[in-house]
């Protein structure tokens, strides 16, 4: 053993587990951030879905295209709202003919807020879209 | 300081750097799976909710063929199903037995991330039994 690495040894090792801790900390803190937004855009998604399907049911079941919309808006808050999904914007668009046996057709689109969990390179906000289709009943009709 | 100390310092060093990057990997093995498995969970609700609604949608009492004894028909309920589910953007295949129609949906799964060993397509089936009058017991 010659005295040559014990002289060396005090100046490399010095301050090194600061810095290892801070980028771990830091990584592991992206790693985290990332989840919670990926989760929550996928989450998201899957509920906007739902409430694009129930407010297919809902406009379906109205006689007009108004009445229609003023329903899909409501099931689609409120499915939303029961399952805690806060959207910066909702937009309910309502489209299809409202005849008997017509098709109506729904798409939910919110907006997630990702601003909390930039520091993993999410943008501020995502906007997931949700699709519905539903019949009119075919001897009720509509208008 | 004796020479003794150099295994101890040689032993302690880079310790903290290889126990993160292990932590990091699994941390973001484990979120790959855990999206990977939500989006094909979503994709398998979605199915399930377009067969519900296109069984619902042939699931319906037919004006000509009540008259003639039967309650639903057989092809305008396919046809009902089959709008539905293309619609919707899928595929699907549409069973009618008697007064029960079964429709079974098959939905590709839009991975953000490559998955392997996940499928690439999910399936969901619902049936609807249509029934007569509006109790269902009107006219038998």
């Amino acid at each position: 053993m010659t005295p040559q690495p014990m002289t060396d040894q005090p100046t490399t090792d010095r301050g090194s587990a600061g810095v290892e801790a801070a980028i771990a900390v830091v990584a592991l803190l992206s790693v985290g951030f990332f989840i919670i937004g990926a989760l929550r855009v996928v989450g998201t998604g899957g509920d906007v879905d739902a409430a694009a399907h129930s407010a297919a049911r809902a406009a379906a079941a109205e006689y007009d295209s108004d009445a229609a919309s003023a329903a899909a808006n409501s099931a689609a808050a409120s499915v939303l709202a029961d399952r805690g999904v806060a959207c910066q914007s909702l937009n309910v668009s309502v489209g299809g003919d409202f005849v008997a046996g017509g098709l109506v057709i729904v798409d939910v689109s919110c907006t997630v807020a990702l601003g909390d969990v930039v520091l993993a390179g999410f943008p501020g906000s995502r906007t997931v879209h949700g699709h519905g289709v539903e019949q009119i009943d075919i001897v009720r009709g509509g208008t | 300081m004796g020479p003794e100390h150099n295994p101890q310092a040689i032993r302690d060093r880079g310790s903290v750097m290889p126990m993160t990057t292990i932590l990091v990997i699994f941390l973001i093995v484990g979120a790959w799976s855990l999206i990977s498995a939500s989006q094909q969970w979503a994709a398998r609700r979605e199915a399930h909710a377009v067969a519900a609604a296109a069984a619902r949608a042939a699931a319906q009492a037919d004006p000509t063929a009540l008259r003639s004894g039967d309650v639903i028909d057989p092809n305008a309920a396919q046809n009902r199903a089959q709008a539905i589910i293309g619609a919707s953007g899928y595929a699907g295949s549409v069973n009618i037995d008697g007064a029960a129609v079964t429709v079974s949906v098959s939905a590709g799964v839009d991975y953000t991330f490559p998955a392997p060993g996940f499928p690439s397509t999910v399936s969901g089936s619902a049936s609807a039994v249509v029934q007569r009058g509006v109790t269902g017991t009107e006219g038998g």
